[in-house]
């Protein structure tokens, strides 16, 4: 039997207001939705529709100028006990790593955040080596990190927030400028995260990332999340709920193909899938090597 | 290109000798020099120079090319401290020992056999304590100095500034050499008139980028629990070397009593 704390959402954003100092149109308006505990989610939007700013006010490190956002029920209060205990929950990896890694060396920054928690040396020390360990960083540690590729300062990045054990974790556009291979890692890295039960959600522009990974979609449009359900059922609708994002290259071959092979065929989310769907289509077995 | 100097911090020979063995070292070395004979000084450097190319394994080229520049700064200010002028008539009534004189006008632009051995004493000093620094420059990666630091009860605030300025110097000269290149793509620098525009714009460029990764460091500082203070773990990975030791007692023993009897 479900107890009752789990119906209610990890985060919440009602009707929330933003507007940049000196500026006179609002970045987010009347934003709201919800967000469950143990979701993959993909925030999707243009360029400038407000998906780092809603980071930013998720993580409680701009102050909403209207509207409320709810933690578990808990409404946010802008009070250092209550931002802290937020901030810690709530863990963001910005979009430029450079920007986020405030240390002189790797140890020193997955440390950094530690500190900030008041914990022991000790326990520093422990949660240091755990976390160098899981992201592969051990024989980084000592590294500068002006020394490192921009694969590794995001790993750093990544490792520096998942010290801190968040709930809930933010990445703004972690696909970008990454090569096939380091992509891979992240999805194997945000795979492994999620599996120890943390919620994850990004904002893109990586349709195709985001088409195979998440399994809930929301989607930015003038400051107000216009579109909020499952991946599934929001893909199956794709090109009228979202017009102007173009569209992820798989469905894009779906939709190729003849309506008697999609028919009572759930959306392939991976290529194989796909390929598996076209074989069946074609009446040719598939190939067993 | 800018980050050389830095890498020989992490790869030279020394780099697993303890920090704080270096910094003794290099800092007795340094107040040594300004009391020390020229004959001890020029010892003191062929055994600074032994630990930096010989122990540290640094490029000879590397270790020369600075040398070079700090020899270019003190030829530079060179003439500022050996030409004089003076009077032709106080000049000679100064019996000072004149190596060379041009008159003029009942003026005279000399140069004295005391201020030139003045300039050269202070070129050789000069050398000495620049070899005691770039001892540590080359061999000690910064971080490491901020531990030692640390345990130095060094003032927080300061080790904290220290870090960020070693942080962002380095992401600093990557955007001012990623711009300069596009400016250059587009034919900036081309003609001296070009130049000044191109210098200006790359200028307040970096001021503008500056501003805004200030707000966004501030930003992440927030994200990640910032209280007020910089605290990191620093993992030493270093050890005091008795073999290092021994030869910095007996070397540094045998040097201040070449002094005393010299």
């Amino acid at each position: 039997m479900q107890s009752p704390e789990m119906s209610v959402p990890l985060l919440e954003f009602h009707q929330v207001g933003f507007r940049y100092p000196n500026t006179t149109t609002p970045v987010l308006q009347d934003c709201s939705f919800t967000l469950e505990a143990g979701q993959k989610v993909a925030l999707l939007g243009l360029n400038g529709s407000g998906k780092s700013t809603l980071f930013y006010l998720a993580a409680a490190l701009y102050r909403r100028d209207r509207g409320e956002i709810y933690w578990q029920g808990q409404r946010l209060l802008y009070q250092p006990d209550s931002l802290r205990q937020w901030r810690q929950r709530i863990g963001l990896v910005f979009q430029d790593p450079e920007q986020q890694l405030v240390a002189a060396t790797v140890a020193e920054d997955i440390s950094y955040g530690l500190y900030n928690l008041d914990l022991p040396t000790a326990e520093v020390e422990a949660r240091l080596y755990q976390t160098l360990e899981d992201f592969d960083l051990v024989h980084l540690a000592d590294r500068p990190l002006h020394h490192l590729s921009l694969g590794q300062k995001r790993r750093v990045a990544l490792a520096g927030v998942m010290a801190l054990a968040p709930t809930l974790l933010l990445l703004d556009e972690p696909t970008i400028y990454l090569d096939y291979q380091q992509r891979q890692q992240l999805e194997q890295a945000l795979e492994n995260i999620h599996q120890q039960g943390t919620t994850i959600m990004i904002a893109t522009h990586d349709l195709d990332f985001a088409y195979g990974w998440a399994d809930w979609i929301m989607v930015l449009v003038n400051g107000q999340v216009t579109v909020s359900d499952r991946a599934c059922h929001v893909f199956e609708q794709w090109p009228i709920l979202a017009p102007n994002l173009g569209s992820p290259i798989l469905l894009d071959l779906w939709h190729q193909f003849p309506a008697a092979w999609r028919r009572n065929q759930p959306l392939p989310r991976t290529a194989a899938a796909l390929v598996r769907i076209w074989l069946k289509g074609l009446q040719v077995p598939p190939n067993t090597d | 290109m800018h980050h050389h100097l830095d890498a020989y911090a992490y790869t030279n020979g020394l780099r697993h000798l303890h920090p704080e063995q270096k910094l003794i070292f290099a800092t007795a070395s340094l107040l040594f020099t300004f009391l020390a004979r020229p004959l001890v000084q020029s010892l003191l450097w062929l055994w600074l120079s032994l630990w930096i190319l010989g122990y540290a394994r640094i490029p000879w080229r590397v270790y020369f090319t600075l040398l070079a520049t700090v020899a270019a700064f003190w030829l530079v200010s060179l003439p500022g401290l050996v030409v004089q002028i003076l009077p032709t008539e106080t000049l000679r009534a100064s019996g000072q020992v004149v190596l060379s004189d041009l008159s003029l006008m009942g003026w005279s632009l000399f140069v004295s056999a005391e201020k030139l051995h003045q300039g050269l004493a202070l070129g050789l000093r000069t050398m000495v304590a620049s070899t005691c620094l770039l001892l540590i420059l080359l061999t000690t990666p910064f971080p490491s100095l901020l531990g030692v630091a640390e345990r130095w009860r060094v003032p927080h605030f300061i080790l904290d500034i220290l870090m960020l300025m070693y942080r962002y110097i380095f992401t600093l000269l990557e955007i001012a050499f990623t711009l300069q290149l596009a400016q250059r793509a587009r034919g900036g620098y081309q003609r001296r008139s070009r130049w000044f525009c191109s210098v200006s714009l790359l200028a307040a460029q970096l001021l503008r980028q500056s501003l805004y990764r200030y707000e966004q460091v501030n930003l992440a500082l927030l994200s990640r629990g910032f209280q007020g203070q910089f605290r990191v773990l620093r993992p030493q990975s270093y050890a005091y070397s008795q073999r290092y030791g021994l030869e910095i007692v007996i070397g540094g023993g045998a040097l201040i009593l070449l002094n005393a009897i010299a």
